[in-house]
């Protein structure tokens, strides 16, 4: 019978039930826990605590806990072997134990807390033998640590910080708007050219629409001119002006696409049955772009777009006679002894230096070609470019004042003279008219020959009346009207020289000018006949144009989307300054002729 | 937790967001190919009401766990999708916006998402690691029961200070004044580490001072005295322990709840300006 438990508990003023109870076991567990011998009802006892056990002759009180939550005599303790007599403190409870002898039992007394007591006073022990003090008046202060070291305060909380960021966000919103930053509300940055109206949501938007519902082609068109993109071919309509230039996306300059924005139509393009044959699926330059094409009119067939790789197909219909190897010939014979031509000596770049500017006979050619036709009248050339029928005026009245100054004093003795109807022509007539013949066959070169001749050299002749003679001849044997013989007078056939081989692409010479013309027009020097064609094929343009690492290979390089040459400029064009500012551009006053395509 | 949370139901939900992200970039590949990606088109109206559904079944979360009696799912098995898919929405909406960002409202609501699903992995972390140290700590003594024993040592010490020469008084009112003084402690010691053994050293030294310049009669009790302040001082700091576990189970919190209820109203604009223009 180690242990023996005096319980005492107030059962009203004055009254107190005792209840003691012996235990005979060697250990005495102390806790909060139903399962102990000695079950101490208080939330700051551990449900295990501590246990007093019986250890030679004596006994040793153990804590449980990581920190020492039991006091003896006031002082913690994890383990102690116990005195004779003391006060064991474990929570609110005070534990008075006492063994008179080292045989007698150890009685532990306490008295059971009532829930609104749980603090027991000072024992005597505990105040240093002091006689406790009457309880004070004044309550004891409650220090809050919990609370003191919780995160959510009074006014720092959850709430109060979704509050205030909801409140940031709505407040700030307000304010910028209110401060017309209505680029805030944009979904990217405006472009460079339409930054001027980037706080004027309304020249471009309608409010409240469907959400699918873009800017309308009309309201860019009412200041930008977008002529269609071959809209007569495509089986669908034209894409949209905002489905390719796609504003608020950050990007400076709308017109600068991808080649993703040219491939939404034209890695599957569909298209009306095409006179022309088109490539309906590319998708890249290197991929699967296919050879240049040129279009090719011969007399009587329909236009065909043939490409560079179709050999024999390949022709230049150009009606001019041109030997690039015959020009490039080492010490060919120019106007001052012999000379080295090179592709300048006739190819020069328009003033951007983009294109070749169209071969030009007075700046080009004129210096080795010249229209003179008599070596007694130095300086006098025919003017290039003039009908044939100008030419022999031109000549007639040349050799008129030629002869009058020949014979300027003879004549003048013989005074004015008129030809009678029906009479015999003149000496003078007949000699002039020798003259021009002479003349004539020296520019044109004799009936039926395609060389001879200054003009025949390069051009070539339509002799509609050959059969019958053709002007020079027929009017030196006639006395025929000049009026009546002007239908017998050969033409010279249009050159059709083409300026652009390919006009739906862009050029830049300038930009290519560090290399030599023949590293892409390779086949020039090489050429004798009009009819070659000298373009560089796509293989030229791949060994430089590559990715990746090359120069740049996207569509927008060489390939161009609306169709310049039908460009036209709106209706309300143009504006004044504070119209333009201000808005009098009103999207749907525009003519309906310029609605989208 | 990380047996449970992240790989509830055989990894169910782990799987439907690989799945479900997969899905999503091959779609938007075939997308970006046919047309120029923006949150306009019908594809990125498509993706737009993907996030905003997602959005709205995060959000539904705070109220599932407050909702005891439902039998919609268990509130683990919301908690994991909730994990799997508030990553999932990091995708969704840069394909919605075709990958364009900027300094706007719009951006402004995805950055606030990208707060709160950071937010939310440093609170998927904290839950996989702090529970299992604090039930360590928590065996010893929860922190309502340390309170009550430092309120039960300071009332044993004003009982023994009394009568007692003045650095008694002093030292009392020194504790009592500190422990009165310290409040809204919360997040200091979150991100203030303090060594408790340090303290303890410390405190020791200078009551052992105290101690010595004491008169013969007043040493006795002053140990006394000193036992109970140093005991105090031990418990204070292990009660600091253990609310900074607790805390650090709530301060993730303090930014995902108000960043989500911030990027609902961001949202709520964003949608509001794209309808109006």
């Amino acid at each position: 019978m180690p242990f023996v438990i005096i319980t005492k508990e107030k059962q009203g003023p004055g009254a107190e039930k005792i209840k003691t109870v012996e235990l005979s076991g060697t250990t005495l567990r102390i806790g909060r826990g139903t399962d102990n011998d000695l079950h101490l009802d208080d939330h700051s006892v551990q449900l295990h605590h501590s246990l007093i056990q019986e250890v030679d002759e004596g006994y040793v009180l153990r804590d449980l806990n990581i920190l020492s939550l039991t006091s003896v005599n006031d002082v913690p303790v994890n383990e102690l072997a116990l005195p004779e007599a003391g006060t064991i403190r474990i929570g609110p409870y005070t534990l008075r134990f006492t063994r008179p002898t080292p045989s007698s039992p150890l009685t532990i007394e306490y008295e059971v807390l009532a829930d609104v007591v749980r603090v027991a006073p000072p024992t005597t022990a505990a105040l240093g033998g002091l006689p406790p003090r009457p309880a004070s008046k004044v309550r004891d202060e409650e220090f809050q640590l919990v609370a003191a070291y919780k995160l959510q305060g009074r006014y720092f909380n959850k709430t109060t910080i979704a509050v205030l960021a909801v409140l940031v966000v709505f407040g700030g919103s307000a304010l910028v708007y209110a401060l017309g930053k209505h680029l805030v509300f944009m979904p990217g940055s405006i472009s460079l050219k339409h930054r001027l109206f980037a706080n004027d949501c309304a020249r471009c938007h309608q409010a409240w629409k469907p959400v699918l519902t873009g800017v309308p082609d009309k309201t860019c068109l009412s200041c930008h001119s977008g002529p269609p993109h071959f809209s007569e071919r495509a089986l669908t309509p034209a894409p949209q002006c905002a489905t390719c230039h796609v504003e608020h996306r950050g990007q400076a300059v709308l017109a600068a696409l991808s080649d993703s924005v040219c491939l939404q139509c034209h890695a599957d393009l569909k298209v009306k049955e095409p006179r022309i044959p088109i490539t309906t699926a590319i998708h890249s330059f290197m991929a699967d772009h296919p050879e240049f094409a040129i279009s090719v009119s011969r007399l009587g067939h329909a236009v065909q777009r043939v490409g560079l790789d179709e050999g024999k197909q390949v022709v230049d219909t150009a009606a001019i006679k041109l030997n690039h190897q015959l020009h490039l010939k080492p010490d060919l014979m120019g106007p001052d002894g012999p000379e080295q031509l090179s592709c300048a000596s006739c190819h020069q770049a328009d003033p951007q230096g983009a294109y070749m500017r169209p071969v030009n006979y007075e700046k080009d050619c004129m210096r080795c070609h010249r229209l003179d036709f008599d070596e007694r009248l130095p300086g006098k050339t025919v003017l290039h470019g003039q009908s044939l029928e100008e030419a022999d005026r031109f000549l007639r009245a040349t050799y008129a004042e030629y002869y009058l100054l020949q014979h300027q004093s003879k004549l003048k003795a013989q005074g004015p003279t008129r030809r009678l109807p029906g009479a015999p022509r003149a000496k003078e007539e007949i000699w002039i008219d020798g003259m021009v013949e002479e003349a004539e066959r020296l520019l044109m070169g004799p009936p039926g020959s395609k060389t001879n001749g200054k003009c025949v050299l390069c051009h070539i002749l339509d002799r509609p009346g050959e059969a019958s003679q053709s002007a020079q001849f027929g009017r030196a044997k006639s006395n025929t009207r000049v009026s009546e013989s002007r239908m017998l007078f050969p033409t010279i056939v249009k050159t059709a020289i083409p300026e652009r081989w390919l006009p739906y692409s862009v050029f830049d010479h300038k930009a290519h000018n560090i290399l030599k013309c023949v590293a892409c027009h390779e086949a020039a020097p090489r050429s004798e006949r009009t009819k070659d064609v000298l373009l560089p094929s796509i293989a030229s343009c791949r060994n430089c144009h590559f990715e990746p690492g090359g120069a740049r290979t996207q569509c927008l390089t060489c390939h161009v989307y609306h169709d310049k040459s039908q460009a036209q400029k709106p209706g309300d064009q143009p504006y004044t300054i504070d119209q333009f500012k201000k808005g009098r551009v009103l999207p749907l006053s525009v003519p309906a002729n310029r609605s989208s395509p | 937790m990380l047996g449970t949370l992240l790989t509830y139901a055989g990894k169910r939900y782990l799987w439907g967001g690989v799945i479900g992200a997969v899905a999503l970039l091959l779609s938007y590949f075939y997308y970006a190919r046919t047309m120029i990606p923006s949150g306009g088109t019908v594809w990125g109206l498509v993706y737009g009401w993907i996030g905003l559904i997602a959005i709205l079944v995060l959000l539904f979360l705070g109220i599932r766990k407050r909702w005891y009696f439902s039998r919609l799912g268990t509130l683990q098995g919301w908690t994991s999708a909730h994990v799997y898919l508030g990553l999932l929405t990091l995708l969704i909406i840069p394909l919605h916006a075709g990958f364009q960002f900027g300094w706007d409202v719009h951006t402004l609501a995805y950055i606030l998402l990208v707060v709160v699903v950071l937010s939310g992995i440093v609170g998927l972390i904290v839950y996989l690691t702090v529970p299992v140290i604090l039930t360590t700590h928590e065996s010893g003594m929860l922190p309502d029961m340390l309170e009550a024993e430092i309120n039960q040592i300071f009332k044993e010490m004003k009982q023994l200070a009394a009568d007692k020469p003045g650095i008694f008084q002093h030292l009392y009112q020194e504790e009592a004044r500190r422990s009165r003084e310290c409040t809204s402690q919360g997040w200091r010691i979150l991100f203030m580490r303090v060594d408790p053994d340090a303290i303890l050293a410390q405190r020791t030294r200078d009551l052992h001072n105290q101690l010595a310049d004491l008169p013969a009669p007043d040493q006795e009790g002053f140990s006394k005295f000193a036992g109970l302040i140093l005991r105090k001082t031990e418990l204070e700091a292990y009660l600091v322990g253990q609310m900074r576990l607790k805390n650090g189970l709530q301060a993730w919190l303090y930014v995902h709840v108000p960043a989500s209820i911030a990027m609902v109203a961001a949202v709520g604009i964003h949608l509001l300006v794209v309808v109006y223009y």
